[in-house]
């Protein structure tokens, strides 16, 4: 169990190494949604991305939220925390998203990255307390 | 590392390459994403628009 444990997780860095990679590398087709423009794939990947996860989180402390409020309330606090901000943090991202779209000025791309990066962190956050929290109860990736 | 986290971290790494699949093909295909992928990102994207995203009960703060 360990051996596979470690293969699983080893082949996830390799994926999380190789989407690291295509997000310097990987172009678009021009003739898609995007013309071309990466930032916006990107943003819309972290933004689909961040409310899959943090959906998962929340999801799964509302279904042990006993189980987690008794033996882990860090988590409890973590996924309210992200109850009341996320939805704030998803829509400002969508927002800076739509502006970039309008403008593509060098502004509203700064303003898009600072956005991105604050879901990127909120990822992250959901991930470390689903990973933490998996001894108490199952995180089944079908939340998501 | 107790049999059942394993498992449970297991569950997670698969979810995760789930995720990063059409990422990892995109590279091998050349490094492009096509139309079809691109249109399908949009979709979803599109799907959170809605005001029905954070309307569930797992969104409403617990104590």
């Amino acid at each position: 169990m360990r051996k596979l444990t470690s293969s699983l997780l080893l082949a996830c860095a390799l994926g999380a190494g190789l989407f690291t990679a295509g997000c310097k590398t990987a172009t678009l087709d021009p003739a898609g949604v995007y013309q071309g423009d990466y930032l916006l794939y990107q943003a819309d990947n972290v933004i689909t991305t961040s409310y899959a996860t943090v959906h998962a989180f929340v999801t799964w402390e509302w279904k042990n939220h006993d189980m987690v409020k008794a033996k882990m309330p860090e988590a409890m606090d973590a996924a309210n925390y992200l109850r009341r901000n996320y939805p704030l943090w998803h829509q400002s991202a969508i927002d800076a998203r739509a502006v970039y779209q309008d403008t593509k000025s060098s502004a509203s791309k700064d303003a898009l990255t600072i956005a991105l990066n604050v879901l990127k962190n909120a990822i992250d956050s959901a991930n470390s307390w689903m990973a933490k929290g998996s001894g108490i109860a199952n995180p089944s990736p079908s939340m998501q | 590392m107790d049999p059942i986290t394993a498992m449970n971290l297991a569950g997670l790494a698969i979810s995760m390459l789930e995720e990063l699949a059409p990422k990892i093909k995109a590279l091998f295909d050349g490094g492009q994403i096509s139309v079809e992928q691109q249109k399908a990102m949009k979709d979803r994207l599109d799907a959170l628009s809605g005001s029905e995203a954070f309307s569930g009960p797992e969104w409403q703060e617990r104590n």
